[in-house]
């Protein structure tokens, strides 16, 4: 699941000390990765391939509550719907744990929203913007509200989160019901891997990178992640964290509460410090450090290391917060 | 703990200065530049402060520098916005070639000590100080009137990486350095 591009980077700059073996080295190392656009070959057993697809794309009503009960009465149009986002390069199966935990409960509803680009092949994956990954929250989030659903609740897992952070301060819920509530788990503002900021000029030289998924994660993450994506990545959490030190107002009546893996390799735990900092007020708004050092800690199938007591525990109470909260609104 | 760290790099300051206070008999040994820096990671803030740089001609005469500062993103990013506060003590050895060009390379060593202030008691889980290790590379132009302007590359090699490390200690930063000789 994690990316670095630490290696090159080091590379490059012990090149600097080295003058003209340096810049030789670098030299070399542009025209070697220069030659590798994409990946020569991607299996069929890979969500980048052609195969495997997120299920969401070929069964929708089984995903979205606004096509599996698009005439809600009146009783259902105000309970709680959780719209669950996922994250970059992930897929709706990030969430499917909160559907399993749920077990058909008639006390709300779920929508598992695949983000634009995202489910798809890799060539699919590789020409969407983030502005496309966001398109689809706000498709679902219109079409509830246009069902007549008005209790919704937002919930997004890492790049999910930064996405709901940015549609927050361009005023999206502005001219709309808001959200009555917003959940964050490991929301994305700073990368853990701190050269992402540098993938505008590392990344022609590398192309693309390439995830350590397990054999599990493979049919549900992409294995590998074209510079682009990475761009869009780091372009939309640079948005935010620019938001964020502006200053981001909550809409009316809209409750925000974040969920942070103390340690994260992949969304930096500071991110919730820059989200403290940045959104307003601060009465509609409640973090959660958790122990835990695994990155959208609420989802345990197939990590790579077994899973403790404290990590069944951390999304236990999260689950049970997380309805608590929408149920009490 | 905090304010015994500080008082102790500003002690180091202070003794440092009054060491190379110039005295009429050490006039012609030791040399001062006073300057302002802004340092940018990339990918997060604007640090900005005051720095000095000590050089002595019986040691590597104008290639050997020793230089204290103190920048922060209060004087930066974090300047009427709500970017996390954070402050750098730096001390560094730097090395420069060319001494009697315009234009002249230089490297340096560097360490120092790392502060940010995350405010609220929610976060005291997180690091949030760090030593600092740190190797820059660059070129100063010297104007011709007097002020030394300089440009460097760097690299933190102590750094956040979302385990262990200050979050918003990047690792990658630029420098830009105005220096004018006080003697």
């Amino acid at each position: 699941m994690k990316t670095n591009l630490l290696p090159y980077l080091k590379m490059i700059s012990f090149g600097f000390l080295r003058n003209s073996i340096g810049m030789s080295m670098i030299l070399f190392l542009g025209l070697f990765l220069g030659s590798c656009g994409d990946p020569s070959e991607i299996s069929d057993e890979l969500l980048d391939g052609k195969v495997i697809f997120d299920p969401s794309l070929l069964n929708p009503e089984s995903y979205l509550t606004s096509l599996r009960h698009p005439n809600p009465t009146a009783e259902e149009a105000s309970r709680p719907v959780f719209i669950l986002c996922h994250g970059y390069s992930a897929s709706t199966f990030e969430w499917s744990e909160f559907i399993d935990w749920s077990e058909d409960t008639d006390a709300y509803f779920t929508s598992r929203v695949l983000l634009g680009g995202h489910g798809r092949s890799y060539s699919d994956f590789k020409s969407a913007k983030w502005e496309d990954w966001q398109q689809a929250i706000f498709d679902e989030y219109e079409a509830l509200l246009d069902a007549g659903y008005t209790n919704l609740h937002l919930v997004g897992s890492s790049t999910g989160g930064a996405l709901i952070l940015e549609a927050i301060a361009a005023g999206y819920f502005r001219d709309k019901i808001p959200p009555k509530s917003v959940f964050m788990v490991d929301p994305i503002v700073l990368p853990s891997d701190k050269i992402l900021p540098l993938i505008g000029v590392l990344g022609p030289l590398v192309g693309y990178t390439e995830s350590e998924n397990t054999e599990g994660e493979k049919n549900y993450w992409y294995t590998f992640r074209p510079y682009k994506t990475l761009q869009e990545l780091q372009e939309v959490i640079k948005k935010v964290r620019l938001d964020l030190q502006k200053g981001i107002e909550l809409p009316a009546g809209t409750y925000l509460t974040v969920y942070k893996s103390t340690q994260d390799p992949s969304a930096d735990p500071a991110s919730a410090v820059l989200i403290y900092q940045g959104v307003s007020p601060k009465s509609q708004m409640n973090i959660h450090m958790v122990n835990s050092s695994l990155h959208v800690f609420t989802r345990l199938k197939y990590r790579e290391d077994p899973v403790s007591a404290q990590d069944w525990l951390n999304q236990e109470q999260t689950f049970e917060e997380m309805v608590e909260i929408a149920l009490s609104r | 703990m905090m304010i015994r760290t500080t008082l102790k790099y500003l002690a180091l300051c202070l003794g440092l200065l009054l060491f190379l206070h110039p005295e009429e008999s050490y006039a012609q040994q030791y040399h001062v530049d006073l300057g302002l820096r802004s340092q940018k990671a990339f990918g997060l803030y604007f640090e900005n402060g005051i720095v000095a740089q000590f050089s002595s001609d019986s040691i590597a005469p104008k290639r050997l520098y020793l230089g204290i500062g103190f920048i922060s993103s209060r004087l930066g990013s974090a300047l009427g916005s709500n970017a996390i506060k954070q402050d750098n003590y730096q001390i560094w050895l730097a090395y420069y070639l060319k001494k009697d060009h315009q234009l002249r390379p230089f490297f340096s060593l560097g360490t120092g000590y790392f502060k940010a202030d995350y405010e609220s008691p929610d976060f005291k889980v997180l690091d949030q100080r760090s030593p600092l290790l740190s190797v820059t590379a660059g070129l100063e132009w010297a104007s011709p009137y007097q002020v030394k302007v300089n440009l460097a590359l760097g690299y933190n090699i102590i750094s956040g990486n979302g385990e262990k490390g200050p979050g918003t200690l990047y690792p990658t930063f630029a420098q830009l350095n105005f220096f004018y000789p006080l003697r």
